[in-house]
């Protein structure tokens, strides 16, 4: 092992160990901090939408290699493959640790699959996460072990077989997140089968955003790649942000329908105290800036005008998110005798924002400790972990 | 007695009273805004005073516009509905539904996820938090009653009544008579009467959770079908 490689895993491990000592940390500060009852759901849940979301995301982006075939103009796809289904895999673990640490009683999730109820969109989605994490670790090792096997690379049916299941689990995923919320009366500003849509056109950008960061960073000295990355990503943002920008124009103009209970929360957006974020930062930097970065990224097969679009997608995304779960619960409407919509203050505790930031460090460190010890370049032999051999 | 019998907290307390469905009656106009509901609920159920949330509470509202303008005041509690979207949502099954229709929370299956806080139509539910456990402690020492953090909602007092009868203690303390609670399947019970004859109406029907806690809204003091305390 080269030293380079060594230092690599050894930081890897140690911020691994950091954020997760900072995110427990977090979590105990959280607990005796001044609650914000009126939003149940904070920046914990938001951060675990967002990396839910690019883990699936990214699922989706994958499948034009896994099951359309589609491997570049020379096989550029099929050497950074692996390093994309790794990113989807890696990417769940910052969600699952805000997910739980989310909860009261972190150490009880069990209880989810032990009294399982059908009825509950977190139950399944517990299930089907799950479900989800085993269809990727099945996709790496087949993918992985191909490699090094003429039997199994003959067998092409599994490989199609296992990139299909990988896409029904990602699409069941999105549609029950969306349901999550979708499927709550008492909140009109979720409520309604839009959300699965939204969230899977979200994912798609988010996804491909993350994925084309991290391979970046693994592939920055190839550019062969770097030509790849920076045509097949800006394309992949070309097609799903005007997608995006059309069913959150929809969403938009449904709420000024129902005016009396959704319309407040996206005026507050469009027009409000929230306007500036929504139009400056969702907007502007989240969608307009890498549409004109993609256009020339796509051209010129920028690398770094996809880098910089995925990174602006990123930061659009993180607060197109924060603002369609934060904001439909501070402008909450009851109606009781008459139409009230409450106006509740909120902002993330501070031991919150630990969390969340102990979970964005988590991220890239699973990723590179799993790009150092992962034989993950085509045609690499598993060296370490016998059950890639 | 049965195993299921010793089980029943209602049982336990002595009411024996058979009944599938609980109901409450709410006469608006004879709610005073008093708060003693709310004082007696707060220390029957250890509700977190503290950070004043409440099982139920009294809403001050102020209706119409001058010079037509009304002040009401509005109790407010769980819904005890029918089709509880509290119950659909939790993941754990820790949300339950109890002899006679009670939605009530079993503390040590609840995770804290607060999905049915969210999913509440009616704002009923709160997180019952890690700080309040301590807190309680503190206030009502031995006798604390919630041991681990979970949400916390109204119960009609499910289980907690002393005296032997399944009355909340909202009702017990109720001065001005504005809270009627009883056993819907009884046809000559007051809340039957006033749930039957249309008076007592629930707060958005469009939901479809088909409420048990319902309200008698009569400008006119005393006019009644039955009942009220007025004639």
């Amino acid at each position: 092992m080269k030293p380079r490689n060594a230092l690599i895993i050894a930081a890897s491990v140690i911020l691994i160990i950091i954020s997760l000592g900072l995110a427990w940390y977090g979590y105990n500060l959280d607990q005796v901090e001044e609650q914000i009852f009126n939003v149940p759901w904070g920046l914990d849940v938001v951060g675990y939408v967002y990396f839910a979301l690019m883990a699936t995301g990214s699922s989706i982006v994958n499948s034009v290699y896994t099951i359309f075939g589609y491997k570049g103009p020379n096989e550029e796809y099929r050497r950074i493959i692996k390093y994309g289904v790794w990113f989807s895999l890696a990417t769940i673990f910052p969600a699952w640790l805000l997910v739980l640490l989310s909860l009261a009683k972190p150490f009880d999730f069990l209880y989810i699959l032990l009294f399982f109820r059908i009825s509950s969109r977190i139950a399944w989605m517990a299930a089907l996460y799950s479900f989800f994490a085993l269809m990727l670790v099945i996709e790496l090792i087949y993918m992985i072990r191909a490699d090094s096997s003429e039997r199994l690379r003959k067998i092409k049916h599994a490989e199609l077989a296992i990139g299909i299941l990988v896409l029904i689990a990602t699409i069941a995923v999105h549609s029950n997140l969306g349901e999550v919320f979708g499927s709550l009366i008492s909140m009109p500003a979720w409520y309604g089968p839009w959300l699965a849509i939204y969230f899977i056109m979200s994912a798609v950008m988010l996804g491909g955003a993350g994925q084309s960061l991290f391979i970046y960073v693994s592939k920055h000295k190839d550019n062969g790649i770097k030509s790849f990355l920076g045509r097949y990503y800006s394309s992949v943002y070309l097609i799903s942000i005007p997608v995006y920008l059309m069913f959150l124009t929809w969403i938009i103009i449904s709420a000024w329908y129902s005016r009396q209970t959704v319309w407040p929360v996206y005026q507050d957006l469009l027009f409000g105290s929230d306007a500036l974020v929504f139009w400056i930062v969702e907007i502007l930097i989240g969608l307009f800036i890498p549409i004109a970065l993609s256009v020339y990224g796509y051209l010129r097969k920028s690398a770094p005008a996809a880098i910089a679009s995925a990174v602006l997608l990123l930061i659009g995304g993180f607060m197109s998110k924060y603002s369609l779960i934060i904001v439909p619960q501070q402008l909450r409407p009851y109606v009781w005798l008459t139409l009230t919509i409450s106006n509740f203050a909120y902002s993330p505790t501070f031991g919150l924002m630990l969390m969340f930031t102990a979970a964005t460090i988590l991220w890239p460190s699973v990723y590179a400790l799993g790009a150092e010890i992962l034989p993950l370049e085509p045609d690499e032999k598993a060296k370490h972990l016998w059950i890639f051999r | 007695m049965s195993a299921v019998a010793q089980q029943n907290p209602m049982q336990e307390f002595g009411n024996t009273s058979p009944c599938s469905k609980w109901g409450m009656a709410i006469k608006i106009d004879q709610c005073l805004g008093c708060m003693a509901c709310v004082a007696a609920c707060a220390f029957e159920n250890q509700t977190p005073f503290w950070e004043e949330l409440w099982r139920t509470h009294v809403e001050d509202l102020e209706l119409g516009t001058y010079p037509n303008a009304e002040r009401v005041f509005v109790p407010r509690l769980c819904m005890q509905c029918e089709n509880p979207p509290c119950y659909y949502v939790c993941p754990t099954g820790a949300t339950q539904i109890a002899d006679g229709g009670i939605v009530v929370v079993d503390e040590y299956k609840c995770i804290g996820c607060q999905y049915c806080v969210e999913a509440c139509p009616y704002g009923a539910r709160y997180m019952f938090t890690y700080e309040d456990v301590q807190k309680a402690r503190e206030v009502y020492g031995e006798n604390t009653i919630h041991e681990v953090p979970h949400v916390d909602k109204c119960t009609y007092c499910f289980g907690t009544a002393p005296d032997g009868t399944h009355t909340p203690a909202c009702v017990r303390t109720c001065v001005g008579g504005a809270r009627v609670f009883g056993c819907l399947d009884d046809p000559n019970s007051e809340v039957s009467i006033l749930f039957n004859t249309g008076q007592a109406v629930e707060i958005n029907p469009e939901l479809g959770v088909g409420a048990k806690t319902r309200y008698v809204f009569n400008r006119q003091l005393g006019r009644y079908a039955v009942g009220g305390g007025n004639e």
